[in-house]
């Protein structure tokens, strides 16, 4: 598979860079972050190769090909023409549905998005784990919300660390409030921690109490 | 817009569950609060003005309480909320 290192000041900078020597678009690619710090961030951009992973999920995963045979037939039922594949090597196994126009797929704060998420896993359930989950994307939109909400955790860290004052963010769902818990978690100036209650739970960034000697 | 509580309230325990999923980590959510925000949805009066809306909080109560997966829970309250909507064609719930 084809890949490329990115550098830049701000994620989606880094990962410009990396699509530029890769000449690819965001859609066909799966990033890692290899380095997130405050002056440069690394990336690791991997296209996908969309025709292996069709032909080769079902032989290696048979759980992988039930889920993404259940959504593809879903979707159908729905009248919503998209393509389903399941994202090779992805821990916990992750469905990816492309096509066009699906925005009403991921529907309001991915509202729809995470419906036809629970959906899947009662479908799935009884072939899956004790613990173990499906998670269903669309057009990658809970990767790049991932991403972003990880950018502004760095850029609110960035303003705390200069001013010294608390940020509050605005109200964010789980996975995004732990994307940021987890940017956060290796800064040994600024801490992290949740307010409020679902679904209006803020994160507040604000700097790191020295230890107690 | 009838059914904006109602709608608020059955996202709220959606919201928990989905923490629990998510692994958030940044509180402990217990069984018993996810009712309680069930609970909370059937004290409106309003989800009896839509068909079904109560049926579904009902089967997601009863759901908590037999330790159903947390995707079985928050399926039913996707399917609550999805007749609230029905009930309110013409005006956003959002």
């Amino acid at each position: 598979m084809k890949s490329a290192e990115g550098r830049g000041r701000t994620l989606d900078e880094a990962v410009d860079a990396a699509l530029i020597i890769l000449g690819e678009s965001r859609r066909n690619v799966d990033i890692k972050v290899l380095n997130e710090g405050p002056e440069e961030t690394l990336v690791e951009v991997t296209v996908i190769d969309h025709a292996a992973t069709s032909t080769e999920m079902p032989a290696a995963d048979g759980k992988g090909e039930t889920a993404r045979s259940l959504v593809e037939g879903l979707l159908k039922h729905m009248g919503i023409r998209a393509q389903v594949t399941a994202r090779p090597g992805s821990e916990p196994l992750t469905l990816d549905i492309s096509g066009r126009d699906l925005g009403a797929l991921i529907g309001w704060r991915g509202e729809t998005l995470r419906a036809l998420q629970s959906v899947t896993n009662v479908m799935v359930g009884k072939h899956l784990a004790e613990g173990e989950r499906i998670i269903v994307d669309v057009e990658r939109y809970r990767q790049r919300r991932e991403h972003t909400v990880r950018e502004i955790a760095l850029r609110a860290a960035r303003q705390v660390k200069m001013t010294g004052d608390a940020i509050t963010l605005d109200a964010m769902q789980a996975f995004e409030r732990r994307a940021i818990h987890l940017a956060l978690e290796g800064d040994p100036e600024v801490t992290s921690s949740s307010i409020g209650e679902d679904p209006e739970r803020r994160v507040v960034v604000g700097l790191r109490k020295p230890a107690a000697e | 817009m009838p059914g904006r509580a109602a709608a608020g309230r059955i996202r709220k325990a959606i919201a928990l569950i989905n923490a629990v999923e998510d692994g958030a980590g940044d509180e402990e959510i217990t069984p018993t609060e996810i009712a309680e925000a069930i609970r909370d949805c059937l004290e409106l009066s309003e989800v009896d003005g839509v068909p079904n809306v109560r049926r579904y909080l009902g089967e997601a109560l009863d759901a908590v309480s037999d330790g159903m997966p947390a995707d079985f829970v928050a399926m039913t309250l996707y399917a609550a909320l999805g007749a609230l909507q029905e009930g309110n064609v013409g005006g956003s719930l959002n």
